[in-house]
């Protein structure tokens, strides 16, 4: 053999194919030229090589390279409109009929027609109704139960919470209670512990959770519609001056099914409104899924399930209604986080789902942290059931932030068709 | 959620901000820059991102295909159609670590592979009958040389599909080593020597069909 190529190869064979495409850099096939020109035995090799470059960009006669047009691609767009369609078919229940257009996003008013406005509070507090005796019993059992079901710990999370309150857990009035929630009237604190016979209350609500958890452990899905506004007063702010909006508006309307514990689908749309400005994205498609450990998310495009907490997850609102946010695992932790009772439970009235379950409210107030972790702020939660005991209908309300970004968030959830089948897709 | 929804929405509510969703993201200029500003566009749902993608790589992504197919344009327009889906549906799983173009050549030669199989298996190891390459000068060398493009093109087709693939994508679409490394899943090195290997065995094919 001749003098070995300058080059980091093993063999001048693979040089010589290298230089005739993007394995060289310009100097190298420069050096390998000269090389070449300096050892002639090798020069059939490289003509060889040249060959089957040739060879290899040349088409058998009669053959159409052409690529299909954009438009000719009718397989690839229709299978492209079938997959869209099939994503936006979500069960249609409630008040929503099959193959109509998501409510508009103003019309999520999950309660019924508030007998006056708390300033500051998006639920209203302020109805004077007679607070039956036995509520609170019905009212934590079915909270209790569906808390149960959401994290899979039955009956010791409350027993452990009554038992550390040391009293009766209903009856015991919040330390954190919001005594001065604009048009909340405080009840006594002493009112709900003047029940006549604490402890056999006490026995009643936890008889009453067991057989809420039994009924609702059979009920591990549902559909679900979900609605939500957060509304920002920038009122002062240099945004506010910047763009002549003293307010900004986000709405999501969404419906879709839930399986207990931990697994969600959802199709959500977003609204966006600043002034006259209004940007309405599309539904978005996404399912959730908990595995114990993690929060797994799957955006419409996605293929594969996604950390929650990984970037790629992307901002899809499978997150807003999935475990973490979904109103069924997460209110409960305020409620947990709460003490279960800073106010006084009222019994708010009744309301008719889609389905025809009629179902009775209940509402309390409670101090919950904050997202910025600036001062805790209170949280109206209005707990709606049947006659099972089966919580059907989940609103939490609250203001929190400073002047400049005050932001006030309702959410809703309304669970119906408890037993439905669900297709939420598994994790791989 | 909400909060993160809503600094969301106050950036797209400020003045300055038509761009705002994407404050800091500079504007693409390079052909993988284009590809990956698309890629997220589909993910969004974008169709007309989808069509870009396609006639941005049209040319040698058909050609390649076709090629794995052995020039089947029925067959290849099917591989085609069923490799754009795939952009479509998983461009949420695209890595970032290689070029977009690298990405649908592997989904491409998947989709090619799988069709190919159902028609007509190869073998589990295609290239086992090729010889091991001398490594030195040879006077058949000057075989491959002499024969046109066309016969050449035609002994290509006649070659494991690995090692026609290899030849695809280094002498037509110009990929570097690393790219066709990343294809088809096997190291660099291999690549080299399975270039080496196919001119050997094209070499062979001609000889042994009286091509001297």
């Amino acid at each position: 053999m001749n003098a070995p190529l300058p080059l980091d190869a093993a063999t001048p064979d693979e040089v010589l194919a290298a230089a005739l495409d993007q394995g060289l850099s310009p100097a190298e096939r420069a050096t390998v030229e000269r090389w070449l020109a300096q050892n002639p035995a090798w020069q059939p090799r490289a003509a060889g090589y040249a060959a089957v470059r040739a060879g290899a960009r040349t088409a058998p006669a009669g053959v159409d390279i052409a690529p299909p047009a954009v438009s000719a691609l009718t397989d690839l767009w229709s299978a492209i409109d079938a997959e869209s369609a099939r994503h936006a078919e979500v069960p249609a229940f409630g008040p929503t009929e099959v193959g109509a257009p998501l409510p508009p996003p103003r019309a999520w008013a999950a309660t019924p027609a508030p007998a006056s406005e708390a300033p500051g509070l998006p639920v209203s507090l302020t109805r004077e109704r007679t607070r039956r005796r036995g509520t609170s019993a019905r009212w934590l059992a079915a909270a209790a139960a569906v808390l149960v079901v959401g994290t899979g710990t039955v009956v010791a999370v409350n027993q452990g919470r009554s038992d550390e309150s040391g009293d009766d857990a209903v009856a015991e009035p919040d330390p954190t209670s919001p005594q001065d929630v604009p048009g909340v009237t405080p009840a006594a604190p002493d009112e709900a512990s003047a029940e006549p016979d604490a402890s056999s209350q006490r026995a009643e609500a936890l008889a009453a959770l067991r057989a809420s958890v039994e009924a609702t452990s059979t009920q591990r899905t549902a559909n679900v519609t979900f609605r939500g506004e957060a509304t920002r007063n920038i009122a002062g702010s240099d945004l506010a001056a910047d763009i002549g909006v003293d307010e900004l508006v986000l709405e999501m309307v969404g419906r879709g099914q839930v399986e207990l514990p931990g697994r969600a689908i959802i199709n959500t749309r977003t609204t966006y409104r600043a002034g006259d400005r209004t940007d309405v994205i599309p539904p978005e498609f996404g399912s959730v899924v908990e595995d114990g450990e993690r929060t797994w998310i799957r955006c419409a495009g996605q293929a594969d399930y996604v950390d929650s907490s990984d970037e790629a997850a992307g901002d899809c609102l499978a997150i807003s209604v999935g475990p973490e946010t979904f109103g069924v695992d997460a209110t409960f932790d305020i409620i947990e986080e709460a003490g279960m009772t800073s106010t006084p439970i009222e019994e708010i009235g009744t309301d008719t789902l889609g389905d025809g379950t009629v179902i009775t409210g209940y509402q309390t107030v409670m101090t919950s942290p904050a997202p910025d972790s600036s001062e805790p702020y209170p949280v109206a939660l209005q707990i709606w059931i049947d006659d099972d005991s089966l919580i059907r209908r989940i609103v939490s309300g609250g203001t929190y932030g400073g002047p400049g970004e005050e932001t006030t968030v309702v959410l809703a959830y309304d669970l119906t068709d408890f037993g439905v089948p669900v297709d939420i897709p598994d994790l791989d | 959620m909400v909060r993160e929804r809503l600094e969301a929405h106050q950036s797209w509510a400020a003045p300055e901000s038509a761009s705002a969703r994407r404050p800091h993201r500079p504007v693409p200029t390079t052909r993988d820059g284009l590809d990956r500003a698309d890629l997220e566009a589909i993910i969004a749902g974008d169709r007309q991102a989808l069509a870009r993608v396609y006639e941005r790589h049209r040319d040698a992504m058909f050609g390649f295909i076709l090629r794995t197919t052995s020039w089947d344009r029925g067959l290849a327009e099917e591989v085609l159609q069923d490799t754009l889906l795939a952009v479509w549906q998983h461009a949420g799983s695209f890595g970032g670590q290689s070029q977009v173009r690298t990405w649908m050549y592997s989904i491409a030669r998947r989709k090619a592979l799988s069709k190919l199989r159902k028609r007509r298996p190869e073998p589990i190891d295609p290239e086992a009958a090729v010889p091991v390459i001398d490594e030195g000068p040879h006077p058949d060398d000057v075989v491959l040389a002499r024969l046109d493009a066309q016969v050449v093109s035609g002994l290509i087709d006649q070659l494991p599909e690995t090692m026609r693939t290899v030849l695809q994508l280094a002498f037509v679409e110009d990929l570097p080593y690393h790219e066709i490394s990343e294809i088809m899943d096997i190291p660099t090195g291999t690549i080299k020597s399975r270039v080496s290997r196919a001119r050997a065995a094209l070499t062979t094919l001609a000889t042994q069909a009286g091509m001297l």
